[in-house]
C-alpha cells in the first residue's frame, strides 16, 4: 500500500521580528489513495502551513526542510513551473472562504472551464460541456443556465460547491481542503461534507481535510492526525482516535467540547496558552499545559505504536497499552 | 483557478513583511529632513549670515565665495540668507495650508463617515465637486478673488486640500464606524458626539496624518508654482517660488540662482514624501491615503 | 409569575437593500418575533446565517430601530423611551460581541474599555471606577496588570474576557451576547463558556445568547428559540426542544450537527 502523499520530517520556519518561529516541526504523515485524511488542531497549530507547504504556496521567506513526496517526487524540490503543472491537475486546493476564492467578475462556468483548459488539451466547447457536468455533479440545480451566473448570485454554500467543482475539474488524485465548511451553516456543511465523501468513494480521490472541528472529522474522515504547536501528537483511524484518544491533548480537546458533557459549567478547560513558537518548550510542546506531565517530558517524545495504525507521541504511552490505560485523564461523559 | 485562489494567503504575509521593512528607514530619513527644514525655517534669522535684503550693486550676480557660499542674486543679495528666509515663508505656507485644511476637512469627513446616508451625501457632494476642479485652476480662481500674498496663498492652497482630507477621513471613519467597538459604545449609552471624538477620530486620523505629510510636499510645489507666475508670495518677500522666478532670467550667467531654490524644493518634497511613506505603515493600515 | 425582564413583541425589521443598478429590494430580516427573558434566565436564540438572529439582538440593544413591534425592558419601551429612561435601560443591559478583534477599541487600554459604561453613566467616583475595573478583571480571570495593556497584546480569548468584563462593570441585569464564543478555539470556548456560566450563577444575570452552534446552546441555556428566515419556528425548554423537536427545521438542524459519538 504505497502512500499517495507522504510528508517526511517536514519543518517550516517563518521569520518574525522576534526571531525564527518553528511553525511546523518534523511532521511525518502519509495519505493513502482514496482516503479522507483529517488534519485537526486549533488556530496556530501549523495545519494550514502544512497544507500550504505541500502545495508550494508558502511565502518566499519561509524556510522549509524535509520532504513531501507525491507521485514519487519531492514537492518541495520542484520549481514553480512544475508545481503549476501539478496544481489544479493532480493536486488541487479548496480554501475556507468561497467569496475570495472565486473571481467576482467572471461567470462561474467560465472559471471552471478555464481550470480545465489550463491543464487539458480540449476545445472550448468540450470544456464547457464538462463544466456543466461538474456543476450538476456538485449539486447545483439548473446547471446549464447557472453556468453564466457570476459568483455573487450564489449563496455561500453554492459558491463553495463551485469551488469544489473547480477543484475536481481535472480529476485530481488529491484535494487539499483547508476549513472548507467553517464559513458555512450547519446544514450546508453537512451537504458539502457528504458531497466530498461521495466524490471520494466514486472517484477514488483522496482528501487532506484541514479543520479545527472534531465533529467534521468524526463525520467524514477515515484517518486523522492531531496537531499541536507545529507537531503531530496523535494519528490513526478517526474512529479510534476519537473514541479512545491516547494523547493528553487529544483527550483534553475532546473533553472541552460542549456536546460531550451533559452538566453545565463542567467543561474541561485546558489551562494556559499555546507556546511561543520562537522559543518553544524543549521536549514535548504540550508539557507546560499537560495535567500529567513529568520529568521525561523535557525530551521530545517519539511516536509510539498503539496498534491498528494508531500512534501517539507521549511518554506515557511508551510503556505500552498498560501505561495508557493507567493515565488518569479519562473523560467519558456517560 | 484553484491556483488563483491559492495566491491570496501566500501573498499576504509577503506583502505585510515588505511594508514594515521599508517603513523604518523612510520614517527616519524623512522625519530627519523635515525636522531639519523646520529648524532651519524657525531659526532663519539666527542662521542667516547676512541681511537678506541688503542690496549691493557691486555684487550683482556674483559667484559663490567662502563668506557667501551660494553666491549673490540679481540685486546683489546673499543667496544663502535669502534661501533661509525663503524656506521660512514656503514652509509656513505649506504647513499653514495643510493645517487649515485639516481643521476644516477632518470634521467634515468625520461627520460624513460616521453618520453616513443622507448626511454623507449632503456633505460629500460639494466636496466631490471641489475635487473635480483642477487644483491649480481652483487656486488661481481663489487668488483672483482674494488677492495675492502669503495669506492668500495659504487659503488658496488649503482650499485644494480640504476635500482631500475630507475624503480620506470619511473613508477611514466609515470603516471604523462599522466596527463592533463603536456598536458596543453606543449600546452602553455613549452619545454620538462622544463616540465620534473618542473612538472614531483617534482611529481614523492616521491616514489623514499620512496624507498631511504628502500634501505638505505638494504644497511646497504649488506655492513655488503660483509664486513663480507672480500670483503667490510677492517680492521682495523671498519664497522658494519667488527665488525661482527671480533667477530664471539669469540661467547662463548665474545658474546657481535657479539650481539652489530648485534643489531646495526637491529636498523638501522628498523629505515629506519619505515621512509619509514611513508613517503609512503605522498609521494607515487600510491604505486609505493617496 | 414575575414580569419578564425582556419582552419582545411582534418585532418586525425591514431593510432596504440596493442590489445592482438602482434596484431597491426590501429585506425582511425579522418577521414578527415574540420572545421573553425572565430575570436570571439564559435564553438562547439559534439560527443559521440570514435567520435574523443578529438583527434581533441589535434591535434589543437599540442599535437598530424596529419597523414594527415593541421591545420592553423591565416594562420600559426601549424605542419610545426618552433619553433618561433609555440611558437607564442601557446601563442595565450590556452587550457582548462576537469578534474579539473588533469589539475593543485598539487605541484604548483595557482599563479604559472596561470602564466605558461607568464613565458614560458617571457611576461612582474615579477611584471607585478604578477599583471596580480591577474587581471585574479579576472576576473574568485576568490579572490586574492587564489593565494597562492594549488589545493587540492580548489573545482572542483574553480579549473576549475583557469584553465580558466591560459588560459586567455596570452591574447589568441582562447580557445580550451575540455569538460570544463562535470566533474562539475549542479550548478557549470552553474557558469562556465556563466563565459565563459561573458569572450567571453567582450574579443571577439573565443572558440572551445568540448562537449558531447547537451543541453550545444545549450545554448552556435554559430555554431556546430556533429562528429561521426571520421567524421563531420553535421555542421552549432546552431539553424538551432538543429531545423532541416539533418543527421540521429544528429537526433538520439537529440532524445536521456532526455527531461525535
Amino acid at each position: 500500500m504505497s502512500a499517495l502523499l507522504s510528508a517526511e520530517g517536514l519543518s517550516v520556519r517563518y521569520r518574525t521580528p522576534a526571531g525564527p518561529a518553528s511553525v511546523v516541526d518534523r511532521v511525518d504523515l502519509s495519505i493513502a489513495p482514496g482516503e479522507i485524511f483529517g488534519l485537526v488542531g486549533e488556530s496556530g497549530c501549523g495545519k494550514t502551513t502544512f497544507a500550504l507547504a505541500a502545495m508550494g504556496l508558502l511565502p518566499a521567506d519561509a524556510e522549509t526542510s524535509g520532504r513531501v513526496v507525491f507521485d514519487g517526487r519531492d514537492l518541495l524540490a520542484l520549481d514553480d513551473e512544475e508545481l503549476r503543472r501539478l496544481r489544479g491537475d493532480r493536486i488541487s486546493m479548496i480554501f475556507q472562504d468561497p467569496l475570495t476564492s472565486l473571481d467576482p467578475t467572471f461567470p462561474v462556468g467560465a472559471q471552471i472551464a478555464e481550470a480545465i483548459l489550463v491543464h487539458r488539451d480540449v476545445t472550448r466547447a468540450e470544456a464547457r460541456r464538462r463544466a456543466i457536468e461538474l456543476l450538476e455533479s456538485v449539486g447545483i440545480p439548473d446547471a446549464a443556465s447557472r453556468y453564466r451566473d457570476p459568483p455573487h448570485r450564489f449563496s455561500g454554500g453554492m459558491r463553495q460547491r463551485v469551488v469544489i467543482a473547480i477543484a475536481l475539474a481535472n480529476e485530481p488524485a488529491l484535494v487539499l481542503a483547508d476549513e472548507p465548511t467553517t464559513a458555512l451553516d450547519v446544514r450546508v456543511q453537512a451537504q458539502i461534507l457528504a458531497l466530498l465523501r461521495r466524490r471520494c468513494d466514486e472517484h477514488g480521490t483522496a482528501v487532506l481535510l484541514v479543520t479545527h472541528d472534531l465533529g467534521v472529522v468524526a463525520e467524514v474522515c477515515d484517518r486523522v492526525a492531531v496537531m499541536y504547536a507545529g507537531r503531530v501528537v496523535e494519528t490513526g483511524p478517526a474512529a479510534a482516535v476519537l473514541s479512545s484518544p491516547a494523547h493528553p491533548y487529544t483527550k483534553a480537546l475532546l473533553a472541552a467540547l460542549p456536546a460531550r458533557t451533559r452538566q453545565r459549567g463542567a467543561l474541561e478547560v485546558i489551562a494556559g496558552e499555546i507556546p511561543d513558537l520562537v522559543t518553544p518548550p524543549p521536549g514535548c510542546r504540550f508539557a507546560p499545559r499537560c495535567p500529567v506531565a513529568h520529568e521525561r517530558c523535557s525530551d521530545v517524545p517519539a511516536m509510539t505504536a498503539l496498534g491498528d495504525g494508531h500512534h501517539g507521541a507521549c511518554w506515557l504511552l511508551d510503556g505500552g497499552p498498560a501505561r495508557a490505560a493507567a493515565s488518569p485523564v479519562e473523560e467519558d461523559g456517560s | 483557478m484553484s491556483a488563483a485562489g491559492a495566491a491570496t494567503p501566500a501573498a499576504a504575509p509577503r506583502r505585510l513583511a515588505r511594508r514594515r521593512e521599508g517603513g523604518t528607514w523612510s520614517l527616519r530619513v524623512g522625519a530627519g529632513i523635515v525636522v531639519a527644514l523646520v529648524l532651519v525655517a524657525v531659526c532663519a534669522s539666527v542662521l542667516a549670515p547676512h541681511d537678506r535684503d541688503a542690496i549691493s550693486a557691486t555684487d550683482v550676480l556674483g559667484a559663490p565665495t567662502p563668506s557667501h557660499p551660494l553666491g549673490f542674486d540679481e540685486a546683489g543679495r546673499d543667496v544663502l540668507s535669502r534661501l533661509l528666509y525663503a524656506y521660512r515663508v514656503s514652509l509656513g505656507v505649506a504647513l499653514g495650508s495643510v493645517g487649515v485644511a485639516l481643521l476644516v476637512g477632518v470634521p467634515i469627513g468625520l461627520v460624513a463617515g460616521f453618520y453616513g446616508r443622507w448626511i454623507d451625501l449632503l456633505l460629500m457632494r460639494p466636496i466631490d465637486m471641489m475635487l473635480a476642479f483642477p487644483a491649480l485652476l481652483l487656486s488661481f480662481v481663489l487668488i483672483a478673488v482674494i488677492g495675492t500674498g502669503v495669506r492668500a496663498a495659504i487659503i488658496a492652497i488649503a482650499a485644494i486640500f480640504i476635500p482631500v482630507f475630507a475624503r480620506v477621513v470619511r473613508t477611514a471613519a466609515l470603516t471604523v464606524s462599522s466596527l463592533a467597538y463603536v456598536d458596543a459604545a453606543r449600546a452602553r449609552g455613549a452619545s454620538n458626539l462622544s463616540i465620534m471624538l473618542r473612538h472614531v477620530l483617534p482611529n481614523a486620523i492616521g491616514p489623514a496624518l499620512v496624507q498631511a505629510s504628502i500634501l505638505a510636499g505638494i504644497a511646497i510645489q504649488i506655492e513655488a508654482a503660483i509664486s513663480f507666475v507672480g500670483l503667490g508670495v510677492q517680492p521682495p518677500t523671498p519664497s522658494l517660488g519667488v527665488m525661482l522666478a527671480d533667477g530664471r532670467n539669469f540661467l547662463s550667467q548665474a545658474p546657481w540662482l535657479e539650481i539652489v531654490p530648485g534643489c531646495a524644493i526637491a529636498v523638501s518634497v522628498l523629505g515629506f514624501i519619505l515621512l509619509a511613506d514611513g508613517l503609512r505603515g503605522r498609521l494607515d493600515p487600510y491604505g486609505v491615503s493617496r | 409569575m414575575s414580569t419578564p425582564l425582556l419582552e419582545v413583541s411582534g418585532l418586525v425589521k425591514r431593510f432596504v437593500a440596493r442590489s445592482g443598478v438602482g434596484r431597491r429590494r426590501i429585506v425582511e430580516a425579522v418577521r414578527g418575533v415574540d420572545l421573553t427573558v425572565a430575570p436570571g434566565e439564559i435564553v438562547a436564540v439559534v439560527g443559521e446565517s440570514g435567520s435574523g438572529k443578529t438583527t434581533l439582538a441589535r434591535c434589543v440593544l437599540a442599535l437598530e430601530r424596529p419597523t414594527a413591534g415593541t421591545i420592553r425592558f423591565d416594562g420600559v419601551d426601549v424605542h419610545r423611551a426618552g433619553r433618561r429612561a433609555l440611558a437607564a435601560v442601557r446601563r442595565r443591559m450590556q452587550p457582548v460581541f462576537q469578534d474579539p478583534y473588533s469589539s475593543l477599541d485598539p487605541r484604548w487600554t483595557v482599563d479604559r474599555s472596561v470602564r466605558e459604561a461607568l464613565d458614560v453613566h458617571r457611576i461612582g467616583t474615579p477611584a471607585e471606577r478604578a477599583a471596580r475595573v480591577r474587581e471585574v478583571l479579576e472576576r473574568v480571570g485576568l490579572p490586574a496588570r492587564f489593565a494597562d495593556r492594549r488589545p493587540h497584546e492580548l489573545s482572542g480569548g483574553q480579549r473576549q474576557r475583557v469584553g465580558i468584563a466591560a459588560a459586567l462593570a455596570p452591574r447589568p441585569d441582562l447580557l445580550v451576547a451575540d455569538e460570544p464564543v463562535t470566533a474562539l478555539d475549542v479550548s478557549v470556548q470552553a474557558q469562556v463558556l465556563n466563565l459565563l456560566h459561573e458569572i450567571q450563577r453567582d450574579l443571577g444575570l439573565a443572558i440572551l445568547f445568540i448562537a449558531h452552534d447547537l451543541s453550545v446552546v444545549e450545554h448552556f441555556s435554559d430555554r431556546v428559540a430556533v429562528m429561521y428566515q426571520g421567524r421563531i419556528v420553535e421555542s421552549g425548554a432546552t431539553s424538551a426542544v432538543f429531545e423532541h423537536p416539533a418543527d421540521s427545521y429544528t429537526q433538520a438542524l439537529l440532524e445536521a450537527v456532526p455527531a461525535l459519538r
